[in-house]
C-alpha cells in the first residue's frame, strides 16, 4: 500500500516507529498532488519548499526524541481562506488574487505547533460563497468519483483531494454547510464544529455569525485527532470558548448501545429516494448497534433557508465592505473619482454570486426594510433555535441527510429557488451554533457518494464522533477510493 | 411587504448603488430575480408568531462569550497597513481626488 492511501493515524503510527519520514510522506503527498491537479484542480497553490523544509524539521524533532506528538510530521492543506503568513490567500477571488497574508490564523499556528507540514491552499468557491467549488476564479474543482460533477462547495478543494489521496488532511470553513455537503459529495467526513469551537481569527470572514472552521479527513477517528488541535481557547477571538475542548479519540470507540437518535422527519422528506435510502439504513444500522432511533420534527426548518439567506447576506455585505480598492485586493484602475473607484473595483473584483449576496444584504439592512427582513429573520432565528434545541432534549444526535442529492454536473446552473434548496438540511446546524459531521454512507446507483448528517448538542462534538465512528466501523464498504 | 415591478426595480437599483457594485444590465436582471425570490419568500415571516420574540445575533452571547480586557495592543502598524495598498504615497493611501478645487 503507498503511503498516500493509509489513513492519518495509520502514517502517525509508521512515523512513530519511524518506518516511514515526514520527508517521504511530504514527498509521496507532493508527487500525488501533481499526479491528480488535472483533472481535480484540487489546489490554488502548492508550497513544495515550504512543506519541505517543515518535514526536514518534524524529522530532525522526531530523531532527538521531541516529537510534538500523533500530527507531527502529517502534511495538511488549508482552504485558501485561512491566512498563513508571507503566502497568498486568495479566496479564489479575483478581488484577493494576489493579496498576500499579513499573519499567520490562530489554526495556522495550533498546526505549526502540531508539526504539521502545510503543503498548500485548497480551491474553493469564490469568497466561500456557493455550493459548487464551480466559480472560483482559478477553475472549478471537478469531484473524483465523477469528473464531470461538482465536489460541493465551498470547501470542494479539500474534499476532492482527500478522496483522490492527494492529503491526509484538510481544514476548511463552514458558514452554511460548506465543509459538509463536499465531504458528502466526495465521500469523506467533514465537521462543523460548535460555533466558537475553533478560533475564526486569520480567516477571511464571510457572515461572522455563522463562520465555522473545521476539519476534513478520510476516516472519522482522523477527523478527531484534528480536532484535539483544534479545539483551543484564543483571547484574540472574543467568540472563541475559553477552555480547550479535550481528547475527542478518548471514548470513540465506546459504542452507542442506549445513545438515542432523531431521525429528522422534515429532512428526510425533502431528500430524493436513493439519498434517503442511505438515511434510513444509517438508521436501521444505529438501532443494530444497540442505539434508540424515534422520529425528530423541526416544522419551520423548511425556513432555515430563508433566515439563512437573509443572515448571511447582511452579514457578508457588512463584512466585506472592507474590500475598496483601496487598503488592499484588486483595484480598477484610472478612476475619475473615489465612487467610480469603488465601483469599478468591486464590480469587477467581486463575482457574480457574491455582488447579489453583497446586494441583497445591503437591502436587508436599509432604512425601511430592516425591520421587515433583518429584524424578522433574526427571530426566526430564534425559532428556529429553540425547536431544534427542543428535538434536542429528547436525543441526543439528530440523523438526516447532508444534501437532497448526490453530487450534480459541473453545468447545473441552479435557480435561485434550487440555490436555497441546496442549503436546506445543513444551514440548522449553522443557525443554531450547533456541531454537525457529515459521515459517508454508500453510493447512488450512479456510484456517486452519498452521505449523511449528524447534528448534535452545543460542544458535544464527542457524541457525534461516537456516533459517527458506530457507523463508520459497521460499514467499512463505504470507504471505497475513487478509481483516479 | 409587496412591491409594485417599478418600486421592486428601483429598490434594486438603490442597493446596487448603496452596495457600491457596478452590475451589466444582464448582472442586474439576475440580482432582480434572485431578490424577488427571497422577497416574496420573506413574507412567509409574517405568518409566524414573532411578537416579542428576541433576535438572535449571536448564538453564544452572552453566556459563552466572555469580553477581554478593554486594553491597548500593538497594531500592524502603518507600514504594514500599506504594504498591500493598490496606490499608496509616503505614508498615505491614494485615492482619487475628492474635493474639487
Amino acid at each position: 500500500m503507498s503511503l498516500n492511501e493509509l489513513t492519518l493515524l495509520e502514517l502517525s503510527a509508521k512515523l512513530s516507529d519511524k518506518t516511514t519520514s515526514s520527508v517521504e510522506a511530504t514527498q509521496a503527498l507532493l508527487a500525488r498532488i501533481a499526479q491528480t491537479q488535472p483533472p481535480l484542480n484540487a489546489f490554488i497553490s502548492v508550497d513544495e519548499e515550504g512543506a519541505l523544509k517543515a518535514a526536514k524539521a518534524s524529522d530532525e524533532r522526531r530523531s532527538r526524541g521531541e516529537s510534538r506528538g500523533p500530527l507531527d510530521g502529517i502534511p495538511i492543506a488549508l482552504k485558501d481562506n485561512i491566512f498563513v503568513e508571507g503566502q497568498k490567500t486568495t479566496c479564489a477571488s479575483r478581488m484577493l488574487k494576489d493579496f498576500v497574508a499579513p499573519m499567520d490564523a490562530a489554526v495556522t499556528t495550533q498546526l505549526h505547533q502540531a508539526g504539521m507540514p502545510i503543503v498548500g491552499k485548497l480551491n474553493m468557491d469564490d469568497l466561500a460563497m456557493g455550493s459548487s467549488s464551480a466559480s472560483s476564479i482559478f477553475g472549478a474543482t471537478h469531484n473524483p468519483y465523477a469528473l464531470g460533477h461538482s465536489p460541493g462547495g465551498s470547501s470542494g478543494g479539500g474534499a476532492a483531494a482527500l478522496a483522490a489521496r492527494a492529503s491526509w488532511a484538510a481544514l476548511g470553513s463552514d458558514t452554511g454547510g460548506s465543509i459538509r455537503q463536499p465531504a458528502s459529495f466526495c465521500n469523506v467526513v467533514g465537521l462543523k464544529p460548535s460555533f466558537g469551537r475553533v478560533s475564526r481569527r486569520g480567516v477571511v470572514g464571510y457572515a461572522s455569525s455563522l463562520d465555522q472552521v473545521g476539519p476534513m479527513a478520510r476516516t472519522v477517528k482522523d477527523t478527531a485527532l484534528l480536532l484535539n488541535m483544534l479545539a483551543q481557547p484564543d483571547e484574540e477571538d472574543v467568540l472563541c470558548r475559553t477552555e480547550a475542548g479535550g481528547d475527542y479519540t478518548k471514548g470513540i470507540e465506546g459504542g452507542i448501545g442506549g445513545m438515542r437518535i432523531g431521525l429528522w422527519k422534515e429532512s428526510l422528506g425533502w431528500a430524493e429516494p436513493e439519498v434517503a435510502a442511505r438515511v434510513e439504513a444509517a438508521a436501521k444500522a444505529c438501532e443494530k448497534l444497540g442505539a434508540k432511533v424515534v422520529e425528530v420534527s423541526c416544522p419551520l426548518s423548511r425556513l432555515g433557508p430563508l433566515a439563512y439567506a437573509i443572515i448571511s447576506s447582511a452579514e457578508a455585505s457588512s463584512n466585506l465592505a472592507r474590500l475598496d480598492g483601496i487598503r488592499f485586493g484588486y483595484a480598477h484602475r484610472g478612476a475619475k473619482n473615489l465612487r467610480e473607484l469603488y465601483f469599478k473595483s468591486r464590480g469587477e473584483g467581486l463575482g457574480r454570486a457574491v455582488k447579489n449576496k453583497l446586494v441583497l444584504g445591503t437591502f436587508t439592512l436599509s432604512y425601511g426594510h430592516y425591520e421587515e427582513f433583518f429584524v424578522k429573520a433574526a427571530k426566526l432565528r430564534t425559532l428556529l433555535r429553540e425547536e431544534v434545541a427542543q428535538a434536542l432534549k429528547g436525543v441526543e444526535v439528530v440523523l438526516g441527510p447532508v444534501a437532497s442529492t448526490p453530487a450534480f454536473p459541473l453545468d447545473f446552473s441552479p435557480t435561485p429557488a434550487q440555490s436555497a434548496d441546496l442549503d436546506k438540511h445543513t444551514v440548522l446546524a449553522n443557525l443554531a451554533g450547533l456541531p454537525a459531521l457529515s459521515l459517508p454512507y454508500g453510493f447512488s446507483a450512479a456510484g456517486l457518494p452519498i452521505g449523511v448528517h449528524l447534528m448534535g448538542r452545543a460542544f458535544e462534538e464527542a457524541a457525534l464522533l461516537r456516533l459517527a465512528y458506530a457507523l463508520e466501523q459497521d460499514s467499512p464498504s463505504f470507504q471505497k477510493a475513487p478509481g483516479l | 411587504m409587496k412591491f409594485s415591478s417599478e418600486e421592486f426595480k428601483n429598490i434594486v437599483q438603490t442597493a446596487i448603488h448603496n452596495t457600491h457594485v457596478a452590475m451589466s444590465e444582464e448582472e442586474f436582471l439576475a440580482c432582480q430575480q434572485e431578490m424577488a425570490f427571497i422577497a416574496d419568500w420573506a413574507q412567509e415571516m409574517d405568518k409566524l408568531p414573532l411578537e416579542g420574540v428576541p433576535m438572535t445575533v449571536n448564538v453564544n452571547f452572552p453566556e459563552n462569550c466572555p469580553t477581554r480586557p478593554d486594553m491597548v495592543t500593538p497594531s500592524m502598524g502603518i507600514e504594514n497597513a500599506l504594504t498591500q495598498a493598490p496606490a499608496k504615497l509616503g505614508s498615505c493611501f491614494i485615492v482619487p481626488q475628492i474635493i474639487s478645487e
